[in-house]
């Protein structure tokens, strides 16, 4: 018999608060640490799985991929760690600003998946994208679509939370 | 997609195995107060020097993304995490920004010491982490069940081994499958993954099985109380249940 393990890999979700949008843990990535050679043969076999599979969903459906670092953001967000949340978002899309990549920067606008982010957060992507309003065509649709998720979270709040970000 | 075969879970009872396959267990504690993992292991090395004499080991965690050409990769670094360690190695404490990790390896002590163990942890902790509590309290089982011969087939030995399709052989030569949920009762979220492995000292087949089981809440809960250790617990059952509805009876002979 072959040694050599063949990928193989049955992905199942079951329940029903899970998958996009409900503001759970990033499918399959441990929040729970481990030290030995078992847990670390695990951590490398479902990363490198998942993101054949990003590679995959981006070829295959053509829908805006989000990048990696927003898998931390969100897990940072889930942890109520909004600082460090904020901070990984805060730095990428500075970058693509500085580096004048306004059309990735609306990609990734677009690939944001808001029901993952508190109300910091929202608040704080408007906020590094305001300066750039004016050349990301998507961002007056975030804040309508933001608008209508803080009337959810914080209702009596949205106006101030909006104040100088439209 | 799902290709695990699908059995009719019923609770088995509760057996406590001479020879586990546990080769590493671990309790875990996000807490709702702020806290840098260097401040943390700092607090808890002077309390906990006797237990964890060993110099501290500190892991980097690094953060790698690879786009879509293979030249675009980046790696950033995050916060470390800083391990205390018993004197042999086998008990630890990981220290990590806003979260504790109690970690025992392989030969598992037994549940009442592991527990004993975290309760040391949580009653180390400086005051204002214990009263501002947790968000997060989890438990993770690693478990490498070493088949006896090199052509041992996997779903002997384990229930929920994948279902191989007509046409395609029939013997596994590899898997790795991840299975995701939460329980509507409670809330408790579940992360199983099995995966084949290969022993090095001895180049026979394993079964890698980590569970692990954790539980959010929404109102932090205090540390002083055993409210977190009732929880732990009540997780502790719910993994043993589950991993025993896994095994078979020829899994369960490897263990004595």
């Amino acid at each position: 018999m072959s040694l050599r393990p063949q990928m193989f890999i049955a992905s199942y979700t079951a329940g029903p608060i899970w998958g996009r949008g409900t503001g759970d843990l990033p499918r399959f990535r441990r929040s729970i640490p481990g030290v030995g050679d078992e847990a670390e043969l695990v951590r490398q076999q479902t990363e490198a799985l998942l993101r054949q599979y990003e590679a995959q969903d981006k070829s295959a459906t053509g829908e805006e991929v989000a990048p990696m670092w927003l898998e931390d953001t969100y897990a940072y967000c889930m942890q109520s760690r909004d600082a460090e949340a904020l901070d990984v978002m805060f730095r990428h899309i500075n970058t693509l600003l500085c580096e004048d990549q306004f059309s990735k920067c609306n990609d990734l606008l677009r690939a944001i998946d808001l029901q993952r982010l508190d109300t910091h957060l929202m608040i704080g992507l408007l906020s590094i994208t305001l300066a750039a309003s004016s050349i990301l065509p998507f961002r007056s649709q975030l804040v309508s679509n933001i608008e209508s998720r803080l009337r959810k979270l914080a209702p009596d709040r949205v106006e101030r939370l909006l104040n100088g970000l439209r | 997609m799902s290709m695990l075969a699908s059995q009719q879970m019923s609770s088995p009872p509760r057996q406590i195995y001479p020879r586990p396959p546990i080769v590493e267990a671990v309790i875990s504690f996000r807490f709702a107060t702020s806290i840098s993992g260097h401040d943390l292991s700092e607090a808890l090395s002077s309390l906990l020097a006797s237990q964890y004499p060993a110099p501290p080991k500190q892991k980097r965690n690094i953060a790698i993304e690879i786009g879509s050409d293979p030249l675009d990769a980046s790696a950033r670094s995050l916060s470390p995490t800083i391990f205390l360690r018993s004197a042999d190695g086998l008990r630890l404490v990981g220290c990590s920004d806003n979260s504790l990790s109690v970690h025992v390896l392989a030969p598992y002590p037994g549940w009442e010491r592991f527990i004993e163990q975290a309760h040391e942890a949580v009653n180390a902790l400086p005051d204002n982490i214990r009263t501002g509590g947790v968000s997060m309290v989890g438990i993770r089982y690693i478990d490498r069940i070493t088949l006896p011969t090199a052509d041992s087939a996997f779903r002997d030995f384990l229930q929920i081994t994948p279902i191989t399709p007509i046409g395609m052989p029939s013997t596994i030569a590899g898997f790795h499958c991840s299975l995701q949920s939460a329980d509507p009762d409670d809330g408790t979220i579940i992360l199983l993954t099995i995966a084949n492995t290969i022993v090095a000292e001895s180049n026979l087949p394993a079964i890698v099985y980590d569970l692990a089981l954790q539980r959010n809440y929404g109102t932090s809960l205090d540390l002083h109380g055993t409210s977190w250790a009732t929880d732990i617990d009540i997780l502790h059952i719910k993994l043993r249940d589950i991993f025993e509805a896994s095994i078979t009876d020829r899994t369960r002979e490897l263990f004595k």
